[in-house]
């Protein structure tokens, strides 16, 4: 499979803060990556680098464009939603479909009105007359509209209600997926997308701390609900999280070879994407040290 | 597809601002066509000016004075209109973040200030030229349906030749001052705060930096001259432009007074200024 983005040793400096500090990284066509990180991780500043928004150091090629020389280029095939994004608020629903149409090859009027049928827009209004979520709305329906190989969503369903966000996961598999297009989320509701991904990278400060298909981490991971009584023989084969939990602890290990072992002990299960996410982000202190 | 997004962005600059480039030039020259018919209909100007003795030219030269005041006067109020959109046309998208939308589009920066200097250039003449005429037009019928005479009114109608020439005037004034435009731009690509205290203290300061220096130190930094002789080339052009009414654009000699080295200089501050903006714009948009 070809690769969409390749990233080689990109790194970047806003004064002295590093907020990307030698990424590594592959993205296949096809994909749904999430890119999960907390707060100040690097993830949009990676993205800004993949999209040409920013300059990186380093190699970046995306579908084998350079994103800040050939920004224009490379965003014909790209279409994106930026997490501080604002749509004009002066412009028409009407307007922003002809603007979008006119300088855009690859939207489809007749795909943005079918997503916006499902919702309350109507062509006659302002942007600044919509909610908060009906402006949500609307620039994911433009977006979609977009037939792009490449669809990058900087925390595309804040401040949209549990319903219409269902309904755009739903929307997102079924009527813009396809094999040959990839997709990138970052969002902080983990769990809502845990079951759409097909490639995990978590990053933070400034660094990629996982990067692996859902596939993988479903074999490789594996968190075991052990009583209290069993503590210390759980946490002799050296879990990389402990977490309390109602009468006993959860525990996360990394690596194979541990499941027979640790099967006799209690009830092992995948972990949930958020448990793996805190983790690998924040690892422990305990008594003996870093877990 | 070029073309498209060309189009796209002008028609994305009217829509913008509509109200500055399209209502409020009609509803001036309303109100100015409203204020010539209640002078017209009122007052008995031919019988108080020295048109009058003019006889069978009274009617073209009222249509021909019509069009060169409205004009006139509508380069004036679209000085400050210009000036306003000139200073907050890159700063405003980047201070509501709409510039993150206007970025996920495959537009380029060049275009998209390219087509923002062309607002000024050449479509803000375009708007001047057809208010202008529409308005010479409707006072055109009035003449005509005062004087009840066929011939009058198609007297009338032949001034209104005047409009293109002045509109030619106007493309020329726009291009005067296109300089001071490209460095409103700059300051509106370049500013965090206000792009309006930029664009007047930055040539405030150096100017009197210059002048402080070739006062106590015999220091000549240029900068003075060099803003005196363009402001002698502006006010000597209008002043051609103007005085010579009677003359074609097309016929006027407006290059024989005018020093090569100041147009040289202007030219090519105003072709480094838009580079550095479209520049800014691609590397320094965030607030």
């Amino acid at each position: 499979m070809s690769e969409l983005i390749c990233a080689r040793n990109v790194s970047k400096r806003y004064g002295k803060k590093i907020a990307l500090d030698n990424i590594n990284l592959n993205v296949s066509a096809g994909k749904i990556l999430g890119l999960i990180g907390p707060n100040g991780a690097g993830k949009t500043t990676l993205l800004k680098g993949i999209l040409g928004l920013a300059p990186v150091d380093g190699e970046l090629r995306v579908m084998g464009l350079n994103p800040q020389r050939e920004r224009v280029k490379l965003l014909e095939q790209v279409s994106f939603i930026a997490d501080t994004a604002t749509l004009p608020r002066w412009m028409r629903v009407s307007e922003l479909m002809s603007y979008t149409e006119a300088v855009h090859p690859r939207f489809s009027r007749v795909s943005c009105m079918k997503f916006l049928a499902d919702t309350n827009i109507q062509l006659k209004d302002k942007v600044e007359q919509l909610s908060k979520g009906m402006v949500t709305q609307m620039h994911l329906a433009l977006i979609m509209a977009i037939d792009s190989q490449l669809l990058v969503l900087d925390e595309p369903t804040l401040g949209l209600d549990i319903i219409y966000r269902k309904q755009f996961y739903e929307n997102l598999l079924n009527d813009y997926y396809d094999a040959q297009k990839t997709i990138i989320i970052t969002t902080h509701q983990v769990e809502e997308i845990e079951s759409i991904l097909t490639d995990l990278v978590f990053i933070g400060g400034g660094k990629i701390l996982l990067n692996d298909s859902m596939d993988n981490i479903a074999n490789t991971y594996v968190e075991l609900q052990v009583d209290a009584q069993y503590k210390e023989h759980a946490l002799a084969h050296n879990p990389i999280h402990v977490r309390n939990r109602l009468g006993g602890y959860g525990m996360l290990y990394e690596g194979t070879n541990q499941r027979e072992s640790l099967a006799g002990l209690g009830n092992l299960t995948t972990p949930a994407l958020s448990d793996l996410f805190v983790a690998k982000v924040k690892p422990q202190l305990c008594e003996q040290g870093i877990v | 597809m070029a073309i498209n997004k060309i189009v796209a962005q002008f028609k994305r600059e009217l829509w913008e601002n509509r109200i500055s480039f399209l209502w409020a030039p009609v509803i001036f020259a309303i109100l100015l066509f409203g204020a010539s018919c209640w002078l017209m209909l009122n007052h008995d100007i031919a019988a108080n000016i020295e048109l009058a003795r003019q006889g069978e030219n009274a009617v073209p030269l009222l249509s021909s004075i019509y069009q060169v005041v409205s004009c006139a006067l509508f380069l004036l109020v679209f000085a400050v209109v210009i000036a306003v959109y000139a200073h907050g046309t890159l700063f405003s998208d980047r201070k509501s973040r709409e510039i993150l939308f206007w970025r996920s589009m495959p537009v380029s920066e060049a275009t998209n200030v390219l087509v923002k200097l062309a607002m000024v250039c050449v479509v803000v003449p375009l708007i001047i030229f057809v208010v202008t005429l529409a308005g010479a037009i409707l006072f055109a019928l009035l003449l005509g349906a005062m004087n009840s005479d066929f011939e009058k009114l198609w007297d009338a109608l032949k001034a209104l030749s005047l409009s293109v020439d002045l509109l030619g005037r106007c493309f020329i004034v726009a291009l005067l001052v296109s300089p001071i435009i490209v460095w409103n731009l700059f300051c509106s690509a370049l500013a965090r705060r206000s792009p309006v205290i930029i664009s007047v203290a930055v040539p405030l300061a150096v100017w009197v930096v210059d002048a402080s220096a070739q006062k106590y130190l015999a220091i000549n930094l240029f900068f003075k001259d060099a803003l005196a002789a363009y402001l002698h080339l502006i006010k000597a052009t209008i002043k051609r432009i103007n005085v010579d009414s009677g003359t074609s654009v097309a016929d006027m000699d407006l290059f024989t007074n005018v020093d090569p080295r100041v147009t040289s200089v202007a030219l090519l501050i105003s072709v480094l200024l838009i580079i550095a903006t479209i520049w800014l714009r691609n590397n320094r948009y965030e607030i």
